[in-house]
């Protein structure tokens, strides 16, 4: 056995020993902070930072955690997510990462949370002032799809010209009849860059916009942090006659917690029917437990 | 204003061919005569005299070599025909010169009817407008209606040179050249093109022309300039035989 | 003040690799070359200046390898010129040299003050979305943001290039040559250039496509009256749509004119050679 749990039991008191509080060294944290300010500083704009090798492969949060670590203090709780749900494997590895590198308690209840790491959703409690969203993101660059050249995808950022993301759009209203564009889907963040939201459903693209939290996205393989900060302007692309529209879930309850206006996650069930659930786990549980209505 | 709608001075035109070893020929040596407004001017002389070169420097299809030959327009300004630069010379071809080459130069798959019209369009006149000044001319000159919307290249030389004379006439230029545009056509049709012309030549227009027959240049010209290798031989008055279009000898 | 031309090119010049003091004495119609056979430097083209006037149509004739097609990319800011300037009566009231516009502003000069028509369509267009796709990028650069906006004005252009409709949807990959450069000429033509540059338009394809191409150059020169610069070896394509021809060799004008007197009267050796070659 060679996880990290064990590695980090054998010897580590937190903050002490073999590992540094939140595994990170102090230099690398200082570099991805630096980073992040110059990314809140920029709304929407990528900024470059030296990916470390952590204890979890490329393409599994590793641009999330080393966000999450790096601003990460003893007094935080930390929720981590995995498509909604608390017990997710990824969510569950990362949440064991943070505890036992730094010994910072961690929740389900997002309402507790200072810091909630996620992958591809974001809780349907909305964010309140001081609260920070780390996502994990998988592609960073919203023009990818059009332009795979780096040095050129830079050049249209700098100049603001996104006129090809248009064109996909275009493209897709003329072969699907819509924008089917599901997750995902590319925002202008306060009229000025265009902005890869992960790969979140449609339906929390509205609570990008003009929210009270802080949001932070970290893309660890492709080595790029950006933000949104609180009270920024967050607006999906879309065309005059094909508006951005959010998934629609009508007449559909959560099977557990009755819930109906939230993103739902289809099941199947032991005999066949379908039903749905709340994918936000969290949320769904403390229904059940009295504490939302 | 200049009773001489043009005034050629020294006008001369020399061509070096480099790909035959520098080989010089004179074309025009020092070419000198006036041309009254509204007056046919006829060129005279045997092939390879300059009668067509002559006529070409003036559209500046030739470049001079030397001299001038001031075109003055009825509205009373001056140019040099000879050394106007590139963008008037092209004004001056849309708006006040005309020239007609002994083959037509078609615009392919173009139809007759639309060949004709296109100066005017090109001058901004409406195509239905356009279009029926064309009919009108092409009707004049005899040319079978069923031909209108066929393409020029499909046509006999004489045909063509009847779509050349009308694509020249459209624009009631003000100076008009003319290298032979009856060479091709029988006795018949030459009579409308010349009898289209003296209408012309009454209502103001001003002409040098070459024709192949002497009949038609006695008709129209009251003037006969002699040509002989690139040289001007002679300047003479000519008593015209028709005074005005139609009219009988005075 | 309003100036007379939509176009002027002022000693426009491009030298790829460092130059030296023998340049321009190695390289041209009389050294026969355009590169440098002192410091290998190529002088793609020197001392290019004319005026386009509205309407007008200038053509540029030479062999490849003389200069014409660098000339135009110059002009429509695919490359830095070296030397030289040029100004565009819709551009800071043609008072300000293009060369010197920031980024944004040659996006914008490139989407909607100029079109450039390539030989290869594929370096016009994007092959892999719809033609209509490839109209709407130009639309979408002057921000309209409207589907059926869009998909009218697609339309629109793709008649009048006589693409058929039905093929607005299809990617310009399955199409023919003919077609390609038809919907190329759309996409050019999107958002009304006042300055239309043609790069060896017709080079490549069938005769019988060739035909239709150029006609529907000549339309849009009748019905549109837009002024352009039409480069091709061919003096067939040149004395079918420019009124006024430069010649280049080697990198230089060697002679200029009235496109019927260059074609008649021509006065350099080269030139004299060129039009005897014509069929």
């Amino acid at each position: 056995m060679s996880s990290v749990a064990t590695l980090v039991a054998q010897n580590v008191t937190p903050g002490r020993g073999a590992y540094n509080f939140g595994f990170l060294d102090e230099t690398t944290k200082r570099e991805v902070r630096r980073a992040l300010l110059k990314a809140v500083a920029l709304p929407g704009h990528q900024i470059p930072f030296g990916s470390r090798e952590m204890p979890v492969a490329r393409g599994w949060g590793t641009g999330g955690i080393q966000v999450t670590l790096s601003i990460l203090g003893p007094d935080d709780t930390v929720k981590v997510i995995d498509q909604g749900a608390d017990e997710g494997v990824n969510a569950w590895n990362i949440r064991r990462l943070v505890t036992d590198t730094s010994g910072v308690p961690t929740t389900t209840d997002s309402r507790e949370a200072t810091i909630i790491q996620t992958r591809h959703r974001i809780p349907e409690t909305p964010l309140r002032d001081g609260q920070v969203l780390v996502f994990q993101v998988p592609m960073p660059e919203p023009l990818r799809m059009v332009e795979p050249s780096e040095r050129k995808t830079r050049a249209m950022h700098a100049q603001a010209d996104y006129s090809r993301a248009w064109v996909y759009l275009y493209e897709d209203v003329v072969r699907r009849g819509e924008i089917s564009h599901a997750t995902g889907y590319p925002v202008m963040v306060a009229g000025r860059y265009l902005l890869s939201p992960s790969p979140i459903p449609r339906w929390d693209v509205p609570k990008l916009n003009m929210a009270d939290g802080l949001y932070l996205f970290g893309a660890g393989r492709e080595k790029r942090v950006y933000a949104i900060p609180p009270h920024t302007e967050v607006v999906p692309i879309d065309f005059e006659d094909y508006p951005f529209y959010v998934e629609s879930f009508p007449d559909r309850k959560c099977q557990k917690c009755g819930a109906e206006a939230v993103y739902m996650n289809e099941v199947v069930l032991d005999d066949g029917r379908h039903a749905f659930t709340c994918s936000d786990s969290g949320y769904c549980d403390s229904r059940l437990t009295g504490g939302v209505e | 204003m200049s009773a001489h709608a043009l005034d050629v001075l020294g006008l001369s035109k020399r061509f070096t061919l480099h790909i035959r070893g520098g080989l010089v020929i004179e074309g025009l040596q020092s070419a000198t005569f006036q041309v009254r407004r509204g007056e046919f001017t006829g060129l005279v002389g045997r092939s390879g005299s300059g009668k067509s070169t002559l006529l070409k420097c003036l559209f500046r299809t030739y470049l001079p070599d030397g001299g001038s030959a001031l075109f003055t327009t009825s509205e009373g300004t001056t140019f040099d025909l000879a050394s106007t630069g590139e963008h008037e010379m092209l004004a001056l071809r849309r708006q006040a010169l005309g020239y007609v080459s002994q083959a037509l130069r078609v615009i392919p798959r173009v139809t007759v009817e639309r060949t004709v019209a296109s100066p005017l369009v090109a001058r901004g006149a409406s195509a239905d407008v356009a279009l029926r000044e064309a009919r009108l001319l092409l009707s004049r000159l005899n040319l079978n209606e069923s031909l209108w919307d066929s393409y020029p290249s499909l046509l006999s030389g004489g045909e063509q040179q009847r779509v050349n004379v009308a694509r020249a006439l459209i624009r009631e230029p003000e100076l008009l050249l003319l290298d032979e545009p009856t060479s091709a056509l029988d006795a018949g049709n030459q009579g409308a093109v010349v009898e289209l012309l003296s209408e012309r030549l009454a209502a103001g227009t001003t002409m040098v022309g070459a024709f192949h027959d002497a009949p038609s240049l006695r008709r129209l010209a009251s003037q006969v300039i002699r040509l002989d290798g690139g040289n001007v031989t002679s300047v003479e008055s000519s008593e015209r035989e028709l005074a005005f279009a139609g009219g009988t000898r005075d | 003040m309003n100036s007379p031309w939509v176009l002027r090119v002022d000693g426009l010049g491009k030298r790829y690799g460092r130059g030296c003091g023998l340049c321009s004495k190695n390289t041209g119609p009389l050294a026969g070359a355009n590169s440098c056979a002192n410091c290998g430097s190529i002088l793609a083209c020197t001392n290019v200046s004319f005026d386009l006037l509205p309407g007008e149509t200038l053509g540029i004739v030479g062999e490849s390898g003389s200069g014409k097609s660098t000339v135009l990319r110059c002009l429509f800011l695919d490359e830095e010129p070296t030397w030289g300037s040029a100004y565009l009566s819709g551009f800071h009231r043609g008072e300000r040299d293009i060369f010197t516009a920031s980024p944004p502003e040659r996006r914008e000069l490139r989407a909607a003050t100029m079109g450039l028509a390539y030989q290869n369509p594929g370096a016009g267009l994007n092959l892999h979305i719809t033609a209509g796709g490839n109209i709407a990028e130009r639309l979408l650069n002057v921000r309209v943001r409207s589907v059926a906006e869009i998909r009218d004005r697609a339309g629109y252009l793709l008649r009048r290039t006589e693409v058929p409709h039905d093929r607005m949807d299809d990617i310009p990959a399955h199409f023919s040559g003919g077609m390609q450069q038809r919907v190329q000429l759309a996409k050019v033509m999107a958002n009304n250039p006042s300055v239309l540059l043609l790069d060896e338009l017709t080079t490549g394809l069938d005769v019988s496509v060739q035909a239709g191409v150029l006609d529907l150059v000549r339309e849009l020169q009748e019905q549109l009256h837009i002024a352009m610069v039409v480069v091709s070896h061919d003096l067939g394509v040149i004395r079918l749509l420019a009124g006024r021809t430069m010649v280049m060799k080697d990198g230089q004008v060697v002679e200029s004119g009235l496109t019927d007197q260059v074609l008649e009267d021509p006065h350099h050796p080269y030139t004299q050679l060129l039009v005897a070659s014509m069929t």
